[in-house]
């Protein structure tokens, strides 16, 4: 036996775990090896010294702690536990979740023009029921006129001024009602065909509770606007400066100067409304572009609107320049006589859901009319 | 070395019985020698405990299941082995296994820390001798030599071989005599 191999068997010898026969070769061979002999003797020592190390003890109050926690959690503890705890991690990381998506649904919805439209048509399609039901049989007061009566003699016209202030309702709102102002002129972003209109000639939004004011003698413009009760057609043209014009909004004021400073433009249309039929095709082509009147109607049978419109154009002497479909809309364009134009108005406003949303200040002798038809 | 866990028949009989106070006389009886191990194996206390605790709470969940092929004891030890190798092989555990603050706290937390013989030099040496040693060899030598198992329970302990668990005994005491050296000149 080799000293190597005897070394080996040291942890054997020590457990008691060699055999007869080995444990009397390494025996014999410790007999007379020194070296083996005090290596065994300080192994011998060692593992001695080892088994010999005081135990470890369990800290006080350990068993407690054991059974405390595994002592069974109600349901609702064990659910908060795993939500928040450890809470130093769990409670930041919750919170900037939800900033995260909340922050990324603002900002989806702003940049999604769509969203906006459905979250807008949803708004208006909860209000126009409802406010329908409250008053059905009520006149149709124009609801810009509210702001307008405590401040305006009773004599004066209550809306539709060239000059009055421009309503901050939506267009397609204004769509809705057919009670706008004729001088407003703010273009509407989308198409009325997503607001369904009732199928009545007449608008049925009754004026705000705040403007009680009774029918007012009004211009023209404004009889033609509230579309129930139709006034007589005056023959004079409203005056603009009997309406005070306060806080007109600056895309107002800047449009209409630049209408009413076009001389060229009034000189066109005076031409065209004189000239004879053939030539009305060119001379509306050398026009500036944009009509004097652009009017949003709402209908429930578009088809059938279109007919009666040709009609009335025909019975007021105009005459029909161009039509073509954009989008869910059809736009007509026609020329009235400005003598017919008041009536054609009238006329037109018992269609279906009504709204001027542009109107030149004065009128040529040929009034182009822009008529956006929807459903 | 401690002395021999006696027989656990009983105790395990209540314990798959659903005795509410047979868990407590589990922990009781073993609270010592779990914690013993788990502190010579990662040299905090405060982990040790962290450790033991979990190794009483898993036997909590799983009595039902233990079949009784191996001594309560050996099960109890084997849990515990597992989940402090498993603790070293962390990378943050690693990195604290060197901590001398760490280890020389390891007595000075326990009850009796103040004896005479845990704050000998040549104790001192030998624990730090043991806390040195390779994990794999380290727990063969706790649960030979501090904890008194045989070569088959710390193979059955260990899902070892025992020829295997016989060498790295050896190779440990063989470390710790070497490492001990100094004080047998």
């Amino acid at each position: 036996m080799t000293c190597h191999e005897a070394r080996e068997l040291f942890s054997a010898r020590f457990d008691e775990r060699l055999a007869d026969d080995e444990a009397a070769r390494l025996g014999a061979h410790l007999a007379g090896c020194d070296d083996c002999r005090l290596e065994w003797a300080r192994f011998e020592r060692v593992v001695s010294l080892t088994q010999s190390v005081e135990p470890s003890r369990a800290p006080a109050g350990f068993v407690d702690r054991v059974l405390e926690a595994a002592r069974p959690v109600p349901w609702p503890l064990r659910l908060l536990r795993q939500v928040f705890t450890p809470m130093q991690v769990k409670l930041p990381l919750e919170a900037a979740a939800l900033l995260l998506i909340g922050g990324l649904a603002v900002m989806t919805f702003q940049r999604s023009p769509e969203m906006q439209r459905v979250a807008r048509q949803e708004s208006q399609s909860r209000e126009a029921p409802t406010a329908a039901a409250q008053r059905p049989d009520a006149p149709a007061m124009p609801q810009t006129a509210a702001p307008e009566v405590p401040s305006a003699p009773p004599s004066e016209p209550t809306v539709a001024s060239p000059d009055a202030p421009r309503p901050t309702s939506p267009p397609e709102l204004r769509g809705q009602r057919g009670d706008a102002p004729l001088g407003d002129s703010s273009a509407p972003a989308e198409p009325l065909s997503a607001t369904p209109q009732p199928d009545t000639a007449r608008p049925t939004v009754p004026a705000p509770p705040s403007a009680p004011a009774p029918p007012q003698p009004a211009s023209p413009r404004s009889a033609i606007a509230r579309s129930t009760a139709p006034q007589p057609a005056p023959t004079a043209p409203p005056a603009p400066a009997r309406q005070p014009a306060p806080a007109a909004q600056p895309s107002v004021a800047q449009e209409r100067p630049r209408d009413t400073t076009d001389p060229a433009r009034r000189e066109s249309a005076a031409k065209t409304a004189t000239a004879p039929p053939a030539a009305a095709p060119l001379a509306a082509r050398a026009r500036p572009p944009g009509p004097d009147v652009s009017v949003w109607l709402t209908v429930a049978d578009r088809a059938a609107a279109l007919t009666a419109l040709a009609e009335t154009v025909k019975r007021v002497g105009g005459r029909e320049n161009a039509r073509r479909a954009e989008g869910r809309a059809d736009v007509v364009e026609v020329a009235i006589p400005r003598d017919a134009y008041d009536s054609f108005i009238r006329e037109v406003s018992r269609l279906g859901g009504f709204a001027v949303e542009r109107q030149t200040p004065e009128l040529p002798a040929s009034v182009s009319v822009s008529l956006r038809i929807t459903e | 070395m401690r002395e021999r866990p006696g027989d656990d028949t009983e105790l395990l009989a209540r314990l798959r019985a659903g005795d509410p106070r047979a868990f407590e006389d589990l922990v009781r009886s073993y609270q010592h020698r779990v914690f013993g191990v788990a502190l010579r194996m990662l040299q905090s206390p405060a982990e040790a405990e962290d450790i033991a605790q979990e190794v009483f709470l898993r036997v909590h969940r799983a009595i039902g299941t233990f079949r009784g092929d191996a001594k309560l004891s050996t099960w109890l030890y084997g849990i515990a082995s597992n989940l402090c190798l498993n603790r070293l092989a962390a990378a943050s555990r690693t990195r604290m296994r060197h901590d001398e603050d760490a280890l020389m706290q390891a007595p000075s937390d326990a009850p009796d820390a103040t004896t005479a013989m845990e704050r000998s030099e040549v104790e001192a040496a030998l624990r730090q001798a043991i806390a040195e040693l390779p994990d794999e060899r380290r727990i063969v030598i706790v649960l030979r030599d501090l904890e008194g198992l045989s070569y088959e329970e710390i193979a059955q302990a260990l899902d070892l071989e025992p020829g295997t668990v016989r060498s790295r005994l050896h190779r440990g005491r063989m470390d710790l005599k070497s490492k001990m050296e100094r004080f047998f000149a």
